[in-house]
């Protein structure tokens, strides 16, 4: 095999490795537990570095290994999964840093950070996968990786969180499969192409094309979080900090996200799936969530709840992005990929700051927040204006390219929805901004502890700065090259059509 | 010196307060990088007095973003860094005998962020640094006003934030359907988009409402009035340096005045000016607390530059006329307004009529003196309904006028002055020092040049269209009326009035629930809102007409209206009227 085919291997098992061999670890060896850990984030990010710089000249790396007759287990790197990759790569090394010190003394580290590795395999595994039966396998991995982490506490609420995240994504690619298999057996094939491969199929299977896309899309749907599909994603907000970053920011919603990417750009084809007539139904789900999403995070006084719901409306961007079938929405709608990561990552790991070093899990019991935890309100209120649309921070550029598509497309309604959308994000962060920042801290926290000399312990302050920088600079040097804006926009042109 | 330095120095003017900033963040309380807080705006002056007209385009930042230095952005960052080198010095002194550390280091920090953005709205020359300075001086300002101890001070950040969400949200969408209609975000182009664009009556409610609430305008100044009435000196320049940078900049940068025509949209403007100016001199003769007039005069100075703007979109024959000296105006009527509330504020502190309150006189009468070449205009019969001038230049010499009396009437008032802590005789001093900046620039634009910087070539402001060497009749007239409306409001300014008392805001509380509990909760305030809310509403709008007519006097009557404007209702119905207007005017064309 050669050098290209070998590195997506590498990159799997950067990971893999090191988790099966967390498993067998006794929980009292934590220096050889973070050594992997950090050895096998580091790894990978390398690697991915190195594919990142090689895709950029034009190599695509490739390896297929052969399970079934005609069925392969491919694996292909090309700029869009790139995308992915570097985001899951990237937040991956942030968040092992930020678990360590989060779980820093409690019971099953040995088992969390097994689970974690291989949430994270998974995730890789989705990103690069060459064809719909190979997303299949790892979009099935990753829920089975990620059902220990939701019920990690071991509560009876993480439990039944966990039934139903189970009941909710199992069921999911159940329907998936059913679309996958329906797919192969009209067309043969299940390759992702640039501009999918259904559309030179005969008119007359368009009833059951557009069948496979409702099964595909309902299927990646529940890991996106579309409604009413998204009811596991907020209960599962009693999972630790460090998990509910990967759930919302790296891995769960991001594969269906990156899913729903896939099938309507090289399944069916961007402009194929606008002539089935099967966008715009899209594009108004999105919406719905985007709106119910919203409204609903207005209600919520639980802190990660809220964070909850956000992601709900949140992702939903990705799809908006997708489903508008302009090019230049395009952009917006991958970009956000990336984007909403940093931002939501950057909250969520304020939220288990919080948490741990003061007791607060209620916006209700954010007064003052600001004056004791200065820095970590800081990576906050950067992830909230990015959520809102403010600039310069990332989350502006996405809106701004997706407002741009709308114009394009001639879809004007979508204004309205971001501009309802952003009012709402103002609505629900910036009363917790104004509690931290300007109302006067209680005379006791609900359970403060003394964590380092600073604010709190370094591994859990860092991680929310740097993804908080990450998420400033992300949208300040939007049009530096090899920035996510200007890497979404290479997609756009090579994988889909000249902007 | 190497020709790209001159570009890339137009970067120092924003990296320094933001650097600065950065550095107080982390270097922890106590430290003596607070003490550089001062040095903050002294690039940007060096840079707006030496450096010759120049731009810089950084195409690696945001979506690819420009600056710029030439005669319509010099005045405003000449404006900006004087009253943000003085602001700081006051900060500076105001808290340097406080204990808390920690609360001078935010109040130096939102300061420095504040000060870049305003920094970045004057040099940019792309729409997205513009939005994206406004939007980061905005928010500052809003964690200014609320790190005062006055519950006022922080209801009116509150109310801020508000129209601040609404107003950027609006910007927004102006700015991307204009960078949508010609495919890119720079000034000029987005200016090419505006006078080509056939949807004329949208774009114009996006600038409205974007940049009104900035300058509040007439029913988006509900945060301009308690934020003048509880701030500090050096928190009332900031305000005046955003008003002007955030709220009246805004019209100048985007409308391509001269070679645009809006004619409906024109007399709208107009119109809200007016209405804008009146309830600012209604406001200032009905109250007598200092910050109130300073509040009413700032929307009377809004008022008049939006009348002027009107009047050039109005009709581009003579819109050069009217606007080639508009940032002059700016600079000129600022550092006036700014000088006066300093110097005023100080005479009031010692109570007395000496040199100070002469000096606080000579200002105000600059103030006045700012609004004759637009009266000179307004009475000129080749402007069309260059009357419309008449009313808003008045009406800044009246309320100029009336401000220098307002010490002495407000001494009677129970409101303490102790909530200005902090004077000295810097801020005499900073006072005396701006000016003598506005004498310089008055003078100059009496003499009808204009003038260069300190040995070297360029100007700092465009040349001048006014000449008031010639005593021609029109002048003489405009001077004589704004003479009389200055005496006018002097003369009135030791009368006292009380001031309505303002109904208890309401609470909303959160609630925390599931779906079904949401929809209920919003069930039930639809159904509290059909049944109580609505019909309360108009009951009180009933009343309150019964009440109107019952008053005994004109002068009740006045005060009866101008307490009712300043609540929530009447200014959504306001809105909604202005609405309304625009729709029409959209459907009937």
């Amino acid at each position: 095999m050669s050098l290209e085919a070998w590195i997506p291997l590498l990159v799997l098992c950067s990971s893999l490795l090191p988790g099966l061999m967390i498993f067998g670890l006794d929980e009292s060896r934590v220096r050889l537990r973070t050594t992997l850990n950090l050895g096998g984030a580091l790894t990978k990010l390398a690697l991915v570095g190195v594919m990142f710089w090689g895709v950029s000249q034009g190599i695509e790396y490739e390896v297929r290994i052969s399970f079934l007759p005609g069925l392969d287990l491919a694996l292909r790197a090309g700029p869009l999964a790139l995308l992915f990759l570097v985001l899951s790569s990237l937040l991956w090394l942030v968040t092992t840093i930020y678990a360590i010190g989060y779980l820093e003394g409690s019971p099953h580290r040995s088992r969390f950070f097994g689970f974690f590795s291989l949430c994270v395999t998974a995730t890789v595994g989705v990103a690069m996968a060459a064809d719909l039966l190979t997303f299949l396998l790892f979009y099935e991995l990753l829920t089975l990786a990620t059902y220990p982490l939701v019920v990690h506490r071991g509560t009876e609420v993480a439990r039944r969180a966990g039934q139903v995240y189970l009941a909710y994504t199992i069921g999911g690619g159940a329907l998936m499969l059913f679309g996958i298999v329906w797919l192969y057996t009209l067309t043969g094939t299940l390759e992702f192409t640039p501009l999918g491969f259904v559309s030179e199929l005969d008119p007359t299977t368009h009833p059951a094309l557009i069948l496979i896309f409702i099964f595909l899309i309902t299927g990646l749907g529940v890991k996106a979080a579309l409604v009413p599909l998204h009811v596991w994603l907020p209960m599962a907000m009693v999972a630790p900090a460090p998990v509910s970053a990967l759930l919302h920011a790296v891995a769960v919603v991001k594969a269906g996200a990156f899913g729903i990417v896939r099938v309507v750009y090289e399944v069916f084809g961007v402009e194929f799936s606008a002539g089935l007539g099967v966008t715009l139904p899209l594009a108004v789900l999105a919406s719905i969530t985007i709106l119910y999403g919203s409204l609903r995070a207005l209600f919520q006084d639980d802190l990660k709840r809220r964070l909850a719901f956000s992601t709900v409306s949140q992702v939903s961007y990705i799809v908006l992005g997708v489903a508008i079938a302009s090019p230049i929405a395009t952009v917006g709608g991958l970009v956000h990929l990336i984007h909403q990561g940093l931002m939501k990552i950057t909250l969520f790991f304020c939220a288990g700051n919080l948490a741990e070093t003061l007791g607060v899990h209620k916006v209700s019991e954010m007064n003052g927040a600001g004056q004791r935890m200065p820095w970590t309100m800081v990576a906050f209120t950067v992830g909230a204006f990015g959520m809102i649309g403010a600039p310069p921070v990332a989350g502006f550029i996405t809106k701004w390219y997706l407002g741009l598509g709308a114009l394009d497309a001639g879809q004007h309604w979508v204004l309205l929805v971001l501009a309802t959308s952003s009012l709402l994000n103002a609505a629900y962060f910036l009363p917790i901004l104004h509690a931290a920042w300007f109302r006067e801290p209680p005379a006791q926290w609900p359970a403060e502890r003394s964590l380092g000399r600073g604010e709190t312990s370094r591994a859990l302050l860092w991680p929310p700065i740097i993804t908080a920088v990450a998420a400033l600079l992300a949208g300040l040097l939007a049009s530096l090259p090899f920035s996510p804006l200007e890497w979404a926009r290479f997609i756009a042109e090579r994988e889909f059509r000249p902007l | 010196m190497n020709p790209q330095l001159w570009h890339d120095v137009l970067l120092l003017p924003l990296l320094w307060p933001l650097l600065l900033a950065l550095l107080i963040a982390v270097a922890g309380s106590g430290s003596r990088i607070q003490r550089w807080l001062p040095t903050a705006a002294v690039p940007a002056l060096i840079v707006a007095v030496t450096l010759p007209p120049t731009s810089l385009d950084l195409p690696t930042v945001l979506l690819g973003a420009g600056l710029r230095l030439d005669p319509t952005s010099r005045p405003l960052l000449i404006l900006t860094a004087s009253l943000w080198l003085v602001s700081t010095v006051l900060l500076q002194r105001r808290h340097q005998p406080l204990s808390h550390h920690d609360h001078h280091r935010r109040v130096a920090v939102l300061a420095l962020l504040a000060m870049g953005g305003t920094f970045g709205l004057a040099l940019a020359n792309d729409g997205i640094v513009l939005f994206a300075a406004g939007t980061l001086a905005g928010y500052a300002l809003y964690g200014l006003l609320q790190q005062g101890t006055d519950r006022c001070a922080r209801a009116a950040g509150r109310r801020l934030v508000i129209l601040l969400v609404l107003s950027d949200l609006l910007v927004f969408e102006l700015l991307l359907i204009l960078a949508h209609a010609v495919g890119s975000t720079a000034l000029a182009a987005l200016q090419d988009a505006i006078r080509a664009s056939a949807s004329a009556n949208v774009l114009f409610g996006l600038l409205l409402v974007g940049f009104g609430v900035k300058a509040g305008v007439l029913g988006a100044h509900l945060w301009l009035v308690p934020a003048f009435r509880s701030a500090s000196d050096a928190v009332q320049l900031i305000l005046i340096t955003y008003v002007a940078a955030a709220g009246l900049f805004g019209w100048l940068a985007l409308l391509p005045l001269g070679s645009m025509h809006w004619p409906n949209q024109g007399l709208v403007l107009i119109g809200l000016a007016l209405a804008t100016l009146s309830y600012a001199v209604l406001r200032a003769m009905l109250r007598t607390d200092p910050g109130d007039a300073a509040s009413s005069l700032i929307m009377a100075l809004s008022a008049l530059w939006l009348c002027a703007i009107g009047l050039a979109i109005h009709d581009p024959q003579s819109a050069p006329r009217l606007t080639a000296d508009l940032p002059l105006f700016l600079l000129h009527i600022t550092l006036a307004f700014a000088a006066l509330l300093l110097l005023r504020s100080r005479a009031e502190q010692r109570q007395c009529k000496g040199w100070r309150m002469t000096l606080t006189a000579l200002m105000a009468l600059l103030v006045a003196l700012a609004a004759l070449p637009f009266l000179r205009l307004g009475l000129d019969v080749e402007i069309k309904l260059g009357w419309a001038l008449w009313w808003p230049s008045l009406g800044v010499a009246l309320l100029a006028g009336r401000s220098v009396m307002q010490p002495r009437a407000a001494q009677d008032q129970e409101r303490s002055l102790t909530r200005r802590s902090g004077h000295s005789r810097q801020q005499t001093l900073a006072g005396i020092g701006l000016a003598a900046g506005a004498a310089a620039v008055a003078g100059a634009a009496a003499l009808g040049i204009a003038p260069n910087a300190v040995g070297l070539a360029w100007r700092l402001v465009p040349a001048s269209h006014w000449s008031h060497t010639v005593l021609d009749p029109l002048t003489l007239v405009a001077l004589i009326s704004l003479a009389t409306a200055f005496i006018g409001g002097w003369a009135s300014g030791g009368r006292r009035a009380r001031r309505p008392t303002r109904p208890q805001a309401r609470s909303w509380s959160r609630t925390e629930g599931t779906a079904a509990t949401g929809l209920r909760l919003l069930g039930h305030r639809l159904d509290h809102l059909a049944r109580a809310t609505l019909p309360a509403w108009r009951d009180a709008a009933w009343h309150g007409v019964h009440r109107l007519v019952a008053q005994r006097s004109w002068r009740t009557r006045l005060a009866f209206i101008e307490a009712r404007l300043t609540q929530w209702d009447a200014i959504l119905t306001i809105l909604v009227l202005l609405g309304l207007g625009i729709a029409w005017l959209a459907l009937s064309h």
